[in-house]
């Protein structure tokens, strides 16, 4: 007999839920409800052996595992969404029983209602901005060597010189990306009902050679979906690659934190 | 040869296509998405058709974005906590270690990026 789990995945405004799901959530297993009075919790029940604290940390390890679980996760997140107010939970947050998950939708329905007053009839939409061809890496410290070495110069002081100018034209290049970037963030953000930055992505995951300068995530009011779009293409063709993801469900604006001693912040400015 | 990083287009290119592939590969088992909700203005529809496109593919990177520095956190409330683990730094671990190992070129010389 393995101990079991119960995997919460989102937490909906829907008044008189009930009945099955048919949803498959992580590792394969039925989604089902817990409802407390207009609030539904959309969970399954999980074998410990892989989602226990201790194998939760092994597991993370093991991309495979990480990917199928996000993805399962978020099938799930993303079917509630279209419905109803969903509020998605971190991944991976798993309860010892049903009845602490009764206990969180009694004690934070208060919580939870704010929550969907916030994010109701909104969606998020992702936009990252990659600095454009020609300045996605720095210039080779001897890209120029061939015409502009001085002669005068020992070879080792003129790679220091060399080392220096590239350094200052990346730092140039940085701050002017940075700006633009700084730039188009604003300009969403003003059409936004929330905005939130996260940390750009690196090379190696983006699947991008060119320097992430902006990932930010936009909380858009469906009926200004439209101005957004719009304003988006006036932001195009001025040194930034943009590049649109959405809708997603509103994973960046739930900003209730109920574990009480730690803040998130790492991704807000 | 005085260059103290590796010759910048040609490596940088491959490495990207090769990161490219592995995220890729890793991207094409996503299920597909629910319809588009028809009452989005035409407008709005255009920027769905965008940001979906490809529509079924969501790329990893972008999810682990949101679900693991996004959504309610109840680590206060856990019975069963993993509050103190730390999801991002894990599993983007996990995610570079897997890019790294399919690839031959270093590809490591990346600068800071300017906002965080």
């Amino acid at each position: 007999m393995t101990d079991t789990g119960v995997y919460l995945y989102a937490v909906t405004g829907e008044a008189g839920r009930t009945g099955p799901v048919d949803l498959t959530g992580v590792a394969g297993t039925p989604v089902r409800v817990i409802t407390r009075a207009d609030l539904v919790a959309y969970v399954s029940t999980v074998p410990l052996d892989r989602f226990g604290e201790e194998p939760l940390r092994h597991s993370l390890e093991d991309l495979d595992w990480v990917e199928e679980t996000a993805r399962a996760h978020h099938r799930v997140v993303e079917a509630l969404s279209e419905t109803a107010p969903t509020a998605p939970v971190r991944l991976a947050t798993v309860y010892s029983g049903e009845e602490q998950v009764r206990d969180l939708l009694d004690r934070r329905r208060d919580d939870f209602l704010v929550v969907f007053s916030q994010i109701a009839g909104r969606r998020e939409w992702g936009v990252k901005a990659y600095a454009g061809a020609g300045q996605d890496a720095p210039p080779p410290a001897d890209a120029s060597a061939d015409e502009t070495l001085p002669e005068a110069e020992s070879p080792g002081r003129a790679y220091l010189k060399r080392r220096q100018a590239s350094l200052r034209g990346r730092e140039e290049r940085w701050r002017e990306a940075a700006a633009r970037a700084e730039h188009v963030h604003e300009t969403l953000a003003a059409v936004a009902a929330a905005s939130r930055l996260h940390r750009p992505q690196d090379p190696q995951l983006s699947g991008r050679p060119e320097w992430m300068v902006l990932n930010g995530a936009y909380l858009i009011e469906e009926g200004n979906e439209g101005e957004f779009a719009a304003v988006l293409d006036t932001l195009r063709g001025q040194g930034l690659d943009l590049q649109l993801t959405g809708p997603w469900a509103p994973y960046s604006f739930i900003t209730v934190d109920f574990g009480a001693t730690e803040t998130e912040t790492r991704d807000d400015r | 040869m005085t260059a103290d990083r590796a010759p910048d287009g040609a490596s940088d290119r491959v490495t990207g296509r090769a990161t490219g592939r592995a995220i890729d590969g890793a991207i094409g088992r996503t299920p597909g998405r629910m319809p588009e909700r028809s009452r989005a203005a035409p407008r709005g529809a255009a920027l769905a058709a965008e940001g979906r496109l490809p529509p079924e593919r969501v790329a990893l990177v972008d999810l682990l974005d949101r679900l693991l520095a996004g959504g309610v956190v109840v680590s206060g409330d856990l019975v069963l906590s993993i509050a103190d683990i730390d999801l991002v730094r894990i599993s983007l671990r996990a995610l570079i270690m897997s890019v790294r190992g399919s690839e031959t070129t270093d590809g490591g010389d990346w600068d800071e990026p300017p906002l965080r």
